[in-house]
């Protein structure tokens, strides 16, 4: 046996060793290709079911840090405490136990591109995975901004958990006629509609609990980035006395303590302050040298694939790549289920759908009790190798209402079942 | 370059074990990545939780028609007529094809009868 096979052999069997080492893995013979998934929210979680529902025989192991997950969807329904984080819940029995994904709690620390594995801190130790394939789906990391920058004391609730609840009692227990101040990141960012949502329904829930609070909107961007006749509308009409909505805002720097921002419009004070910093691509990305794009920020891939450009056995689905389509969980869903299919082909020999489609969705609350919505379906374009928007398939609700609130709980319900089901 | 053809070597040789021990699983179409593009409002494979249509195991002829004056009525009604146009004629018939050709999953359906179970106990309580 050569050197390189030797390699490849001690590979597998370091696998197979591991495989048996660790209860709950073995669903697929040692023999059969490995698949090592990165971050189990909606891309990872849904890429992981479907190679296992689609493919079988194949080793899909999930390296996810945190032992459950919490959706961001529905998440600015928390912050106005209309109910609990458990309505965002997600749990990775259903991945494990109907699944066959083999699940391990850890913080992948770096991708080793060369010998295809990754290191993983587990709380045993440090572990090293191998894998055939390798699927990155980490979400996003924020970019501080300059100044005293502190996440706890002008929490950004842009990720679930601990940061949502902070927000939500800071609005609770803000002064009678204090100031909110929210701050928008400059785009991309994931969610599009979601900073004017919550500035809408932090609006409601103030005029309805604090009704001489003000709050203040600053917009790193030109315009409002999605949905502008609704979020329009509702600036000004529903939110007209109390919002004041602020566009092309540069922050200078901010003083989480002391609750201030040195802004080109001037210094502005709040008595709770949303700061939503600017984005880039998950750490481990970073720290892997696999972030390329012109921004530095987020990592090229073929949207045929998901493959990344410089190391195509490494695959970066959701929030943390670089096609421009919109960074939303139903997105990364459905970028998910093109991945899994180009993987599966791939270890069958056969070449990816040549015509791969994507879709997205976003409802967006605007009362306690009304929503509208964002819709989009992509189809691949040979002629650019780029994903294209098709025109007829992008709107947004033609009227906030009722309905469509019902109708979004429907929505996140399936697309969580989905992906984590 | 003889690391690149041992590599070429080595992922033939998994190719060939993934066939071989994946024979029945491996029935990829085109489709697939299309009408999985409805699961995440519709459900996987079509059979949903709680207030969504179920579409799977549907007639594909009368899935296809639904889908065509969805796509082709003059104004929306909805999210869903938007979903229509996101897609050619060819590839709705192809969705359509699929999505009639799946089956109810066991855990589905235990979840839909408990969900069953739990509206019509509410229902006895309110009118009880
Ligand atoms: C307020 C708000 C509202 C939103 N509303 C909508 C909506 O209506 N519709 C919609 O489609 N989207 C919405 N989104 C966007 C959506 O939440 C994201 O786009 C989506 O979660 C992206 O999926 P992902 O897989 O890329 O990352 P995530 O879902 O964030 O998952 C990343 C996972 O990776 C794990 N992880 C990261 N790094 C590591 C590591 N090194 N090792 C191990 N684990 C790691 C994390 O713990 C996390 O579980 C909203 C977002 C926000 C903030
Ligand atoms: C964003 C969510 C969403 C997506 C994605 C979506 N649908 Fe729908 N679909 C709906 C909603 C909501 C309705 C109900 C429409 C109504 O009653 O006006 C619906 C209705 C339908 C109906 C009519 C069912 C009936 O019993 O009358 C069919 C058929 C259907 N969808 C098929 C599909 C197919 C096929 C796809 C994928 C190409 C798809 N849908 C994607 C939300 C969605």
């Amino acid at each position: 046996m050569n050197k390189t096979n030797r390699r490849v052999f001690l590979k597998h069997a370091g696998v197979a060793a591991l495989a048996s080492a660790i209860p709950g893995f073995s669903t697929a013979a040692p023999s059969a290709p490995r698949v090592v998934v990165i971050g189990g929210g909606f891309g990872g979680a849904t890429v992981s079911k479907y190679l296992r529902l689609w493919g079988g025989d194949i080793n899909v192991t999930m390296v996810e840090s945190q032992p459950l997950h919490y959706s961001c969807i529905l998440s600015n329904g928390i912050v106005t405490g209309d109910y609990g984080l458990d309505r965002v819940r997600l749990q990775y029995d259903a991945l494990k136990d109907r699944h066959g994904v083999e699940w391990l709690q850890g913080k992948a620390l770096k991708i080793h591109p060369d010998s295809q594995e990754v290191t993983v801190r587990t709380a045993t130790g440090r572990v090293k995975l191998p894998y055939d394939k390798l699927i990155v789906s980490p979400g996003v990391d924020f970019i501080s901004p300059q100044g005293n920058y502190k996440a706890g004391k002008t929490p950004h609730a842009w990720k679930a958990g601990e940061q949502t609840i902070n927000l939500r009692n800071k609005i609770k227990n803000m002064r009678d006629g204090g100031t909110f101040v929210m701050r928008i990141p400059k785009a991309p960012y994931r969610c599009p509609p979601g900073p004017y949502e919550r500035a809408c329904v932090c609006a409601d829930f103030l005029q309805r609990h604090n009704p001489n609070a003000k709050v203040i909107v600053l917009d790193e961007n030109p315009k409002i980035m999605a949905e502008p006749v609704t979020f329009g509308n509702a600036f000004e009409t529903l939110y007209s006395d109390i919002l004041e909505y602020h566009t092309n805002v540069q922050v200078a720097d901010i003083d989480s303590p002391a609750g201030i921002l040195n802004t080109d419009i001037g210094q502005i004070v709040g008595d709770v302050i949303n700061f939503i910093p600017d984005h880039k691509a998950g750490k481990i990305l970073h720290k892997s040298g696999l972030v390329d794009d012109a921004t530095n920020r987020w990592v090229q891939v073929d949207p045929i694939t998901y493959g990344s450009v410089a190391h195509p056995e490494i695959h970066i689905i959701g929030d943390s790549q670089a096609t421009g389509q919109p960074k939303s969980g139903h997105m990364a869903n459905a970028q998910a289920k093109v991945c899994a299919d180009a993987i599966l082909r791939y270890f069958g020999g056969e070449q990816p759908n040549q015509q791969p489609s994507t879709a997205s969705a976003c409802f967006s609350p605007i009362t306690q009790d009304t929503a509208g919505w964002l819709t989009a379906v992509f189809q691949y374009d040979a002629g650019t190798g780029q994903m294209k928007l098709v025109p007829d398939s992008f709107a947004e609700a033609e009227e906030v209402s009722k309905d469509n609130y019902e109708e979004m709980f429907a929505w996140a319900d399936n697309l969580f079942a989905d992906s984590f089901g | 370059m003889q690391k690149k053809i041992y590599r070429l070597l080595y992922q033939i040789g998994l190719a060939l074990i993934f066939t071989f021990s994946n024979a029945q699983g491996s029935n990829a179409d085109d489709s697939r990545i299309w009408a999985s593009q409805c699961f995440q409002c519709h459900g996987t494979n079509g059979y949903p939780v709680g207030d969504m249509d179920e579409i799977g195991g549907k007639d594909p002829n009368s899935l296809y028609e639904e889908l065509i004056e969805m796509k082709y009525r003059g104004k929306t009604e909805g999210i869903m007529d938007l979903h229509a146009r996101g897609y050619s004629d060819e590839q709705l018939r192809a969705i359509a094809e699929y999505i009639s050709a799946q089956s109810e999953s066991k855990q589905q359906e235990e979840e839909r009868n408990q969900e069953e179970e739990r509206e019509e106990e509410e229902e006895e309580e309110n009118h009880g």
